[in-house]
């Protein structure tokens, strides 16, 4: 009897603390289910749970990366984590190994073949081998000299 | 070295490349310099806008659209591109795959890196960026565009503007703030402003005020003339 009893405040207590609980996590989960397609994206791209994780906070959007990463399990099904990295082995290897194998050197006299005449012809979205591969945003910051130092 | 390739060159949109590209063709046409100019922004394609046929466009997303840039010095001793915003990464991928010093060694060419820089923290940003990368490959000329304020405060106490002037021989220039009602009506009419004054397209002050401007920017850049332009024979 004394076993099972369980007095009605401590009862209260754990209700109360569950419900608190339960709406926290909600909570965190609804503010990032407002940005699922981007953080979708970059998951797709190889970006990591920690990557993200920092790049809500500098965005004012407070998030652990556990937090990142639970959310990414839960809501994205992604059980791809501890893939990511050879993943993007794969990816620079096939996006950014430009040569030799698609680019043999010409002789060094042989004249150039000739690029593409492009004068007056509209430009499509550059998706081409030159550039453009994904990446994260770049956040700029300067440094300045030290105070006293002149240029 | 006998050939230059000036390359109008930061990520950051905005901060006066094509305005500075139109005009330095411009003084090209004016003082009878021979040269290939190119546009590769195929989204405001400004370079080709005002200065038409003779500007050719270079298409980033073809795989060979950059060697139009790179082709003429085997016949031209200058060539100015215009580079898009947001294309840094796509002109170092580019670099990576011709290596780039060893062309430019074989074309007898020099590169000249002409970065446009406002107040924001972007623009300068961009500038270690590609310094980072090309180091000594290039020469630079960092330009001051004062349209929105004359001083730089943010720019001025840096490292890398250290790192420029100390270290990798950079040039400064600037690049006056032209009134932007003449700005306005030189691109509503498709004009440079030589093509302004000489058809008495705009009234007789403003003329002044367009010649002003241009005598300005033309000392501007001859004042680095050793970096934009081709050695003399």
């Amino acid at each position: 009897m004394n076993k099972s009893a369980i007095s009605q405040e401590a009862s209260n207590r754990f209700r109360a603390a569950a419900s608190q609980y339960t709406h926290t996590a909600k909570s965190r989960a609804s503010r990032l289910l407002t940005l699922k397609d981007d953080i979708a994206a970059l998951r797709k791209r190889g970006v990591s749970y920690r990557a993200i994780s920092e790049l809500l906070t500098q965005s004012g959007i407070p998030a652990s990366d556990t937090c990142v990463t639970n959310f990414c399990h839960r809501v994205l099904n992604d059980k791809r984590a501890h893939k990511s990295s050879a993943k993007r082995r794969v990816s620079r290897h096939f996006n950014g190994d430009t040569s030799p194998k698609h680019a043999p050197i010409a002789p060094t006299k042989a004249p150039l073949p000739p690029a593409p005449a492009t004068t007056n012809k509209p430009a499509s979205a550059p998706t081409g081998t030159t550039g453009f591969a994904s990446r994260g945003p770049r956040i700029a910051k300067v440094e300045q000299l030290p105070p006293g130092e002149t240029i | 070295m006998t050939k230059r390739l000036d390359l109008i060159f930061n990520g950051k949109g905005g901060v006066g490349k094509s305005f500075f590209a139109v005009n330095f063709v411009q003084y090209l046409k004016d003082k009878n310099i021979q040269y290939v100019a190119c546009d590769c922004d195929n989204e405001n394609s400004t370079l080709k806008r005002l200065h038409g046929e003779d500007v050719k466009f270079l298409d980033l997303a073809h795989p060979r659209g950059l060697d139009g840039m790179i082709q003429p010095l085997e016949n031209t001793d200058l060539v100015v591109v215009d580079c898009r915003a947001a294309s840094t990464e796509v002109f170092f991928n580019y670099f990576d795959e011709i290596d780039l010093s060893q062309t430019l060694k074989e074309l007898s060419a020099g590169l000249t890196l002409v970065m446009p820089i406002n107040q924001e923290v972007d623009s300068i940003d961009q500038l270690q960026r590609i310094t980072d990368k090309l180091r000594n490959v290039c020469s630079y000329v960092v330009l001051r565009n004062t349209v929105h304020n004359d001083n730089f405060p943010l720019y001025d106490n840096t490292v890398i503007r250290k790192r420029l002037l100390k270290e990798l021989g950079a040039e400064e220039i600037t690049m006056t703030k032209l009134q932007p009602w003449l700005v306005e009506e030189l691109s509503h009419k498709n004009l440079t402003i030589t093509r302004a004054v000489a058809d008495g397209h705009v009234h007789l002050l403003d003329r002044r005020r367009l010649q002003t401007w241009q005598r300005k920017f033309y000392a501007q850049i001859e004042s680095v003339g050793d970096l934009l332009l081709s050695p003399k024979p």
